[in-house]
């Protein structure tokens, strides 16, 4: 029987460990994502889980301990963000090349300088080129479904990579919301044990000693290397169609379908599509529902996979779309890049907008999101909008001062 | 097609799926998230959903915690802050004084509704410092915690959501226990319950009340917080938390105090060790800036000659 309770975003992703028996669990205090391994510590306390808690001494060394676990064969999880990312980059890259399916949920939080603990996905998506599987999340009920499926895929024997599950810090991470706990046989039944053979061993250790008698580091550069990092191409391409195939399976088991790798309403007869991502997806679907109660055409496209990047599907989708709108929470302006990336050279081609807002935790409403289409629907009708700009807010907007 | 239409029919689609904001202020550790998750729960018994957006100010200590809660009829609720608030509960009296954008931001996007206060004013004394007209309702849910709970001090959140159930009447004093009593088996959760259906019991509720910005009083205690957590930016925090007799805040038990005419070093290195970079000489002076001191003790550790001493810092008066 499913159990209905108010979880948090970090409740959510610990009680995901728990069905998913998770069983070496890494520790390093940082707000908002610790809350994730101090529930889980909760649940070993009272029984109902079983796993170790590796807490070492910064978020390299317990990266590090995740990587070398999970490579041992053992289901490892560790939670963390932003600063403590930053600090684990270099297990981090070694993990993708590996094969290692570490799981790691990021409650996003703002990169420092100065002090912020607030929400914005600069610390995942700085991390696109990592070659980790990326997927963002709406709200609680999404973290625990989408953590549960990862480990079905970031295990598939053909994929083994590692994976963020994004969702925005405090915003989600801290805010309560109903979730519905799928039961504990239906998880075992979706999700089998984790098995890693000897085979798995990419870099080809064994084969190396006992062919050519060469004792070699696994790190020296070798006459493989650029086959090894090709590889990875491979298993992002196979990922693609696994998260699609596994949210199938997991909205017909339990009746709740976050979306493949992208989720859509009402492109089809859309004049403007906005593309967002994460929890102001939530945000956005109102606006829309405003938007096409006054009888604008207007659809949503959700990014949940963010790596790999849906370019196929985005540029089947999208290509007859007049104006495109991308609103995102990130820095760099990623989401824009690759969208006009995929799309160039089809015809026809969509104009695409690109929209920089929620920096730093700045509150996106939805007027915030109705303003930004209706600047899509000025370019529709031939009228001027910028290509690209940050949008800093329809409430509160601070004066950006000159000359820093 | 003008922008003024898509809003009416935003302000349409919020009426008819029953959407209401609700915004619950408190300071770190009294229980206003949990309270919230309480109610969330309770609220989902009686078939609502709801989302919340926690937003913190990100102090270290004593930081205040705004959870914009939005419910209604069916899942769709954005995740934004609340800037049209209906039912505000506000757990401790001090945050009206408080400086900080957020927070400033979040009372006022109340003007019209309930307004809920955790304190010992009666309704019509709450210094509430904006404009309002509606219903005010008090209790000392503080007091009540400590009738109700052991431990000290008593986080009133859960006690605050007898308040919340008389006030408003949007959600039942059954659903709110029997949430409590789910997340919290056993003892603990009858003791909360049983503050909550205290705080129902006790809570004062007075319509038709109106507040006009500017005329609140606010006590100079108003600001006490808004000097930990407010503008301009570096504000002195209490020196010793654990001088107000209040356990959960201690922090720096220990100050650097140092004896001058003990210094002989040419060059003193503790200004090179302080990882808060609070030691100067001025003037051929030792100085310590003990607004940002952390008590660490790295100077005392580093000093060649022990020239400084780590003290209690209740003895320490910069």
């Amino acid at each position: 029987m499913a159990i209905t309770r108010a979880l948090t975003g970090n409740q959510a992703a610990a009680h995901a460990a728990r069905l998913c028996k998770v069983q070496m669990v890494g520790f390093f205090p940082i707000g908002p994502s610790d809350e994730v391994a101090e529930e889980i510590a909760r649940f070993i306390q009272k029984g109902q889980m079983k796993a170790t808690i590796m807490d070492l001494q910064n978020e390299r060394s317990v990266m590090n301990a995740m990587v070398m676990g999970s490579e041992s064969g053992v289901r490892t999880m560790f939670a963390t963000n932003s600063e403590g990312l930053y600090f684990a980059a270099e297990p981090i890259k070694a993990a993708a090349v590996h094969r290692v399916p570490v799981i790691v949920p990021v409650a996003n939080r703002a990169l420092e300088p100065p002090l912020i603990v607030t929400p914005d996905y600069q610390d995942t998506v700085g991390l696109r080129d990592s070659f980790w599987l990326q997927v963002y999340c709406e709200n609680p009920q999404d973290v625990l479904d989408t953590t549960i499926q990862i480990f079905r895929i970031a295990e598939d024997p053909t994929i083994r990579l590692p994976a963020f599950v994004c969702f925005d810090g405090w915003e989600v991470s801290h805010s309560s919301f109903t979730v519905s706990l799928p039961d504990q046989a239906d998880v075992d039944a979706f999700v089998p044990p984790y098995e890693r053979e000897p085979e798995d061993d990419i870099l080809r250790l064994d084969y190396r000693e006992m062919y050519h008698g060469q004792r070699t580091l696994a790190e020296l550069g070798t006459d493989d290397y650029m086959e090894q990092r090709h590889h990875l191409l491979s298993a992002h391409a196979r990922a693609l169609d696994a998260i699609e195939a596994v949210n199938r399976e997991y909205a017909a088991l339990t009746g709740r379908n976050w979306g493949g790798v992208i989720d859509t309403e009402g492109i089809d007869d859309a004049d403007v599509v906005i593309v967002t991502m994460g929890a102001m997806t939530s945000t956005a679907r109102l606006a829309v529902a405003a938007l096409r109660r006054a009888g604008r055409r207007v659809g949503l496209v959700k990014m949940r996979a963010f790596r790999p990047f849906p370019a196929d599907r985005l540029r089947e989708l999208l290509a007859r779309v007049p104006v495109v709108v991308v609103i995102e929470r990130d820095i760099s302006g990623a989401i824009y890049q690759e969208l006009r990336s995929a799309l160039y050279g089809s015809i026809p081609c969509p104009r695409v907008l690109g929209r920089v807002a929620g920096i730093g935790g700045r509150d996106v409403t939805p007027e915030d999101i109705i303003h930004l289409a209706e600047e899509g629907f000025t370019a529709a009708a031939g009228g001027a909008a910028e290509e690209h700009r940050w949008h800093f807010g329809l409430r509160g907007a601070r004066v950006v001062r000159g000359g820093r | 097609m003008s922008t003024e239409h898509v809003s009416e029919q935003l302000s349409d689609l919020k009426r008819a799926v029953g959407y209401k904001e609700i915004t619950v202020v408190s300071i770190a550790g009294q229980g206003g998230a949990l309270a919230t998750e309480i109610l969330s729960a309770a609220l989902s018994k009686e078939g609502k959903f709801s989302s919340v957006n926690m937003r913190t100010t990100g102090e270290r200590r004593m930081s205040p915690v705004i959870n914009c809660m939005k419910v209604a009829d069916q899942p769709m609720l954005p995740n934004s802050a609340n800037y049209d608030t209906a039912e505000m509960l506000v757990m401790e009296g001090k945050l009206f004084g408080n400086q900080h954008d957020w927070i400033i931001q979040a009372i006022q996007s109340i003007r019209r509704g309930v307004l809920m206060v955790a304190a010992p004013e009666w309704p019509h004394e709450v210094p509430f410092p904006y404009d309002f007209e509606g219903t005010v309702a008090t209790v000392d849910a503080t007091a009540i915690a400590e009738e109700a709970l052991p431990m000290r001090p008593a986080p009133s959140g859960l006690t605050a959501l007898g308040l919340y159930a008389a006030a408003t009447g949007a959600v039942g004093l059954d659903s709110i226990c029997g949430a409590i009593q789910e997340r919290f088996p056993g003892k603990l959760g009858e003791m909360n319950a049983n503050g909550a259906r205290m705080a129902y019991e006790r809570t004062r509720v007075q319509t038709g009340l109106s507040f006009q910005a500017g005329k609140a009083k606010l006590r100079m205690d108003h600001f006490e917080l808004g000097k930990v957590s407010g503008k301009p930016k570096f504000q002195r925090p209490p020196l010793a938390g654990a001088s107000e007799g209040n356990p959960f805040l201690a922090w720096r038990p220990r100050l650097p105090v140092t004896d001058e005419a003990n210094c002989t070093c040419k060059f003193c290195i503790t200004p090179t060790f302080c990882p808060e970079a609070v030691i100067f000489w001025r003037n051929g002076h030792y100085v310590v800036d003990y607004e940002f001191c952390k008590g660490c003790g790295i100077c005392a550790e580093v000093c060649v000659h022990q020239t400084i001493q780590m003290v209690d810092s209740t003895q320490v008066h910069p």
